[in-house]
């Protein structure tokens, strides 16, 4: 019944009732601070993006909206020439005008209410868990790579094509999300400037030896291979709380190696998973503490070629992983927060080619000035296990209503197998001014 | 001339004796005065879009629009704003219960757009200021009423403004740890019987200097409740400026209760 209401108040809009434009051109120019193929104090990049959103609120409720980019990246290092998009659904790709200048639907959706059920339905970003960065929970979208992780989050995120229904079950909040769309993570091709190169995420060929790939094409029934699950939050004595599960395909192809005699083969597929998840917030005094945990049935750690497993599948194992934040608020206008990060493979066997249990800590400083015109932030995200990480200074100011200045360090440390490391020559200096209109 | 002088005199010392009188015939205490304040009628809940207007030392000026719902609830207040303009705030929504009993602090929330996430905020910043104003955290969740057990209150005497009678009280922390936690040392209420509400106050920073100066203007009845639409404040200390401008201040229209919860504020006005 209230789908056939839903219909009804889809046909009943009446056309641009009340039609919202929004601009806000964004450049930032990016300095390397390493010297490599590029001479130090070289552009890295030249990145401008114009995001104009649309929004048109309809008489009885509903409302659409749509967010298109579009980009001219002048120095093309960061995705040279024009990508592959493999990992992109057909319908989540972004137009390639050229080398230097795409266009990408970010999101296009309507949304309203049907009673007390909220739906939104289209092209949108769906957002888990309490944790800044560190992803254990918000794992429903995947991610592009592009820089990766020097840009922010809003960024990096795909958006899907997705069916998000929300609703009240008693004091609790029901939300429920189906996704027939076949996106993953999109890593930069070889060459690019933050193109994976460690041993730990990607196999590494011996240049004498004959390889064989064996790849197995990405799932594309719209239907049978679509993601869903459901996250249900409540606010109980003081504690945000939330559980989740979700059913997906991992978002970053299987690997499985195998080595004989003067032949490596390489096997690689995606591979679905079930996510369990929980995740609560509280305030004690001046300090909140939040946390998240996941367990995940099959997680694809890489292993060694001398494994020798038929299926990618064969590599699957189980994965715990933890998140708890501290965040302090007692000096004014200023937030000091810690993080610790945990993963563990339960199914553990001496073919891994990462540490059964991986953990890393971050340290995030925030503080606003002069009536948050001057905004300066400093994190710190440490591998205790690689004792590689990355580090990122940023100031803003934000001159007037629709102009903010900008300025940042983004830097990458420790040896070029590690996870971080492998990014060190990536480090870079940037400035970038915003303006909306 | 002279005689000029005296009756100016003479209609001020009137004046004064009058005031003087509202109080005393009243029979007031200065935490009468303050329980006026607290009880003045501000409706089971309300509607309203807010525009602020920052100004720093230079003179340049931020506009920011919201729009902000607030409602009683058993047990404790609610209230909720949505950030609208400009773009590099659009989205942002806080949300807060203030409970009724002293024990309990209150909860917040703040979604931050860039995030696409909520953060938890401990209560304990309320003397911090509220996004970029001049107003702190307690300021805007009290919207023109005072926690009785954060302060002991004096009756300083009577004065007008802006052509009012106000009574004036004086506003002390109650201890040193509540005036760092607020920010001020002393705060001098100017407080209009007519409407209980103070018209101008001015505030001390922990140090005693003057910190700030808050004129509430354009005191209005709306649906028989008395409402200001434009709070100016002037920071003595940094020269920054904010202005509060109130509009289609609803307390008819009800407010589901659900616009006071996460998943809301995580929609925006949705």
């Amino acid at each position: 019944m209230r789908v056939l209401a839903l219909l009804a108040l889809i046909v009943s809009a009446p056309v641009m009732a009340d039609l919202d434009i929004r601009n806000t051109l964004d450049s930032q120019l990016s300095f390397s601070l390493h010297e490599v193929e590029m001479h130090k104090g070289d552009l890295q990049a030249f990145d401008n993006v114009l995001t104009t959103e649309l929004e048109n609120s309809f008489d009885n409720g509903m409302r659409l909206f749509v967010e298109i980019a579009t980009r001219y990246e002048h120095a093309d290092h960061l995705e040279p020439g024009q990508p592959r998009q493999e990992n992109a659904s057909k319908l989540n790709r972004r137009w390639l005008m050229s080398d230097k200048a795409e266009m990408e639907l970010r999101e296009l959706y309507i949304d309203g209410y049907v009673d007390d059920v909220f739906f939104r339905l289209g092209k949108q970003q769906t957002v888990w868990g309490q944790s800044d960065g560190l992803q254990v929970l918000d794992v429903v979208n995947p991610l592009r790579y592009r820089e990766f992780i020097s840009d922010d989050l809003e960024s990096r995120r795909i958006p899907l094509w997705t069916a998000n229904v929300e609703f009240p079950v008693g004091d609790w909040m029901m939300q429920m999300v189906w996704m027939p769309d076949q996106s993953y993570h999109i890593y930069p091709e070889a060459g690019a400037e933050y193109a994976i190169t460690s041993p730990k995420l990607a196999p590494t060929i011996d240049g004498t030896q004959q390889v064989v790939l064996e790849q197995e094409a990405k799932p594309n029934r719209y239907i049978k291979d679509s993601d869903y699950g459901f996250r249900l939050t409540g606010f109980v004595d003081g504690w945000d709380i939330g559980v989740s599960y979700l059913y997906q395909y991992n978002n970053s192809r299987g690997y499985a190696q195998q080595q004989e005699n003067d032949v490596h083969t390489i096997k690689s597929e995606y591979v679905r998973t079930h996510i369990l998840g929980a995740s609560f917030a509280k305030a004690f005094g001046s300090f909140s503490l939040r946390g998240e945990l996941a367990y995940i049935s099959d997680s694809l750690p890489l292993h060694s070629p001398q494994s020798a497993p038929s299926t990618v599948a064969n590599n699957a194992a189980r994965e715990v992983k933890a998140v708890l934040g501290l965040d302090y608020n007692g000096i004014s206008d200023t937030l000091l927060s810690m993080q610790v990060f945990s993963s563990s493979i339960l199914d553990s066997n001496q073919y891994l080619l990462r540490d059964d249990t991986q953990q890393q800590i971050s340290f995030l400083v925030k503080r606003d000035f002069l009536n948050q015109v001057i905004s300066i932030e400093g994190l710190v995200v440490h591998s205790l296990n690689d004792r590689d990480g990355y580090w990122h200074l940023y100031a803003n100011y934000k001159y007037r209503s629709d102009i903010t200045f900008s300025v940042g360090v983004d830097t990458y440390y420790g040896d070029a197998w590690g996870v971080f490391g492998q990014f060190e020559d990536a480090s870079r200096a940037s400035v970038g001014v915003a303006y909306s209109f | 001339m002279k005689i000029k002088y005296l009756v100016s005199f003479a209609a001020i010392a009137f004046t004064f004796g009058s005031l003087g009188a509202i109080a005393q015939d009243a029979g007031l205490s200065a935490l009468d005065i303050i329980g006026n304040i607290n009880s003045r009628a501000d409706g089971d809940h309300v509607s309203r879009s807010l525009t602020i207007e920052l100004t720093d030392r230079r003179g340049i000026k931020r506009t920011e629009k919201t729009v902000g719902f607030r409602k009683y609830f058993e047990g404790e207040k609610r209230t909720v704003l949505f950030y609208t303009e400009p773009a590099n705030v659009r989205g942002t929504g806080f949300l807060t219960f203030d409970y009724l009993d002293n024990e309990l602090d209150d909860d917040q929330w703040l979604y931050l757009p860039a995030l696409r996430k909520i953060r938890r905020i401990s209560s304990s910043n309320r003397g911090d200021y509220f996004l970029g104003t001049d107003l702190t955290y307690e300021e805007i969740k009290k919207e023109n009423k005072i926690e009785t057990k954060d302060y002991v209150f004096a009756l300083q005497g009577e004065e007008v403004i802006d052509g009012h009678k106000v009574l004036v009280v004086e506003a002390t922390p109650v201890d040193r740890d509540v005036a760092k936690e607020l920010g001020y040392s002393k705060v001098l209420l100017h407080v209009d019987p007519e409407v209980w509400m103070s018209r101008k106050s001015d505030f001390w920073d922990i140090n005693g200097n003057p910190l700030k100066t808050v004129l509430n203007k354009s005191i209005e009845q709306i649906e028989g409740i008395w409402t200001t639409l434009r709070i100016e404040v002037e920071n003595h200390k940094t020269d920054h400026k904010t202005v509060l401008t109130f509009a289609d201040v609803d307390y008819t229209t009800p407010i589901e209760d659900d616009v006071f919860t996460q998943p809301r504020l995580r929609r925006g006005l949705r």
